[in-house]
């Protein structure tokens, strides 16, 4: 009944590679991640006859390991970057759009470490919140709470930067070519 | 990708979006493959040893001061700490049936992942030392939830195999953080002192208090674990020791089965509230909210016990040939 160790995994490694790699590029740079990427299976194959059956969150836990451990050894800063100007959703007028990345861009600065890697599990790695929690090594309790929360600060800081969705960008306080002339719609 | 318009539009920023790989990326990922299996893989870990099984009766001794102190404490409990001893007390005299499979039922209303709650959705897990099935319907919820939709298709629910038996692992573990294997629940000493400290060793920093480490292990267990009754008596009464508990009182969980409600609040997570049944020392419902009294997070136990069967697993949504462990 048992396959053959390696089939199993090559077939693992097939399927999560493409995965894993992205979930690394999110967070490194990008000439290294390859590097690290491999690092992260062979950690896999030396332990594969321990590794749990679900194996994609171990995989990003290992992976997420990883990438700490090659920053502080290189003194490489953690990238959870956002790529400016590929928002979806946003109104197709250039100005709006690049103010409203930039503003996206702000607000995702000043949130911590934790929160954007909370939100990035979420919105980029797709992860559930259970498997989420297993990436951190935390209860799925408390990555509820602490998506939750980041979620919400992301939100609060966006709404403190951003003017309302139907005042004039460029009337917006602190960003436009009138501070202060406002239409009565400002938080 | 989801409904959330600041994750939305989160995602929409996503540095390295899942792609499939170029061309050259394949060609990287081959060589890495080829090299990395060129070395001998380690030898597995030992198999874990046969679950024993605990005494069908609970201890003569311990059941009498139960009935004693259910008594004193049974009419009108003032405090916290006098509902968690009093299941405690009551959780030790609980029959204990018999069974291959340790089998949970629980129903979950998830509202911290979104802004629209996910759920209910059930969860269904059948566990022996070898074998961890699961039945959750976690995922189709979550893909009718991005959808807008508050049911979704039963035809996306599987009973999925994690058991590692194959592989020679043991299957997923038993509790929260850390976790055990059915051998060490086993062990888990039943003197409440002792483990409350048992509970915390080896445990990989969460980021959290001390208190809630502990709080959030012993409700982990009592949720969804074959702790024998002696050890969910423990397992209270270590609830019942943590500071700042606080007493509810009279409800009903979301089953509408009688209940009455403690709760613990952490500075840095928010606030739990559990919802029992004194009189068997039933876990029934946990409820975990943020600081604003948000409900995040709903579980409620809707059954727990031990069975003979167990359902067979059922192929992966993506057919055969799939890796079962990648979604698809």
């Amino acid at each position: 009944m048992t396959a053959p160790p390696d089939i199993v995994f090559s077939e693992v490694f097939r399927a999560l590679y493409p995965d894993v790699l992205r979930f690394v590029q999110r967070r490194t740079d990008p000439d290294v991640a390859e590097d690290l990427v491999a690092e992260v299976f062979a950690i896999a194959w030396s332990r594969w006859a321990d590794v749990p059956r679900e194996v994609c969150p171990w995989l990003f836990g290992v992976a997420r390991n990883v990438v700490a451990e090659d920053r502080r050894s290189h003194g490489r800063r953690n990238r959870l970057a956002l790529r400016i100007g590929a928002e979806r959703d946003l109104p197709q007028d250039a100005i709006a759009l690049a103010t409203a990345a930039v503003d996206l861009h702000v607000a995702w600065s000043r949130l911590s470490e934790a929160d954007r890697e909370a939100l990035a599990l979420v919105a980029w790695d797709g992860l559930t919140g259970r498997e989420a929690a297993q990436v951190l090594g935390c209860t799925r309790a408390a990555f509820s709470v602490r998506l939750s929360r980041a979620r919400r600060r992301l939100k609060r800081l966006l709404a403190d930067i951003e003017p309302e969705p139907h005042a004039d960008p460029a009337v917006w306080p602190g960003r436009g070519a009138n501070p202060g002339v406002v239409e009565g719609t400002q938080p | 990708m989801t409904e959330d318009p600041t994750l939305r539009r989160l995602a929409g920023a996503n540095p390295a979006p899942t792609a499939p790989l170029s061309t050259a990326e394949t060609a990287r990922a081959e060589a890495v493959l080829e090299r990395i299996t060129a070395r001998p893989e380690t030898a597995p870990s030992p198999a874990t040893s046969r679950w024993r099984w605990w005494p069908r009766a609970a201890a003569a001794g311990t059941a009498l001061a139960a009935v004693i102190a259910a008594g004193v404490l049974g009419t009108a409990p003032a405090s916290a700490e006098a509902v968690l001893l009093e299941a405690a007390d009551n959780a030790a005299t609980q029959p204990v049936g018999d069974g291959e499979y340790w089998y949970v039922h629980e129903q979950v209303v998830d509202s911290g992942m979104r802004p629209d709650e996910i759920g209910p959705y059930d969860r269904e897990v059948w566990r022996s030392p070898d074998t961890f099935l699961i039945k959750s319907e976690e995922s189709a919820a979550l893909a009718a939830a991005e959808h807008g939709e508050s049911t979704f298709d039963p035809s996306l629910v599987r009973v999925r195999d994690l058991s590692d038996a194959a592989q020679g692992g043991g299957t997923p573990g038993i509790g929260g953080n850390p976790q055990y294997t059915w051998d060490e629940l086993g062990d888990l000493p039943t003197d409440p002192s002792a483990l409350a400290e048992e509970l915390t060793l080896g445990l990989p920093a969460s980021g959290h208090s001390h208190d809630w480490d502990v709080w959030s292990q012993a409700v982990s267990l009592l949720q969804g674990s074959p702790a024998r009754p002696e050890l969910r008596r423990a397992l209270w009464q270590v609830l019942a020791g943590l500071p700042g508990v606080e007493l509810v009182g009279r409800t009903s969980d979301s089953a509408g089965r009688d209940a009455t409600a403690i709760r613990a609040d952490f500075a840095d997570l928010g606030r739990e509230e559990l919802l029992l049944d004194p009189a068997s020392g039933t876990l029934l419902e946990t409820r975990l909210s943020d600081g604003e009294g948000t409900v995040l997070l709903s579980t409620t136990v809707l059954d727990q016990g031990p069975r003979d069967t167990a359902p067979a697993a059922e192929p992966p949504l993506c057919g055969p040939g799939s890796v079962p462990a990648k979604s698809c």
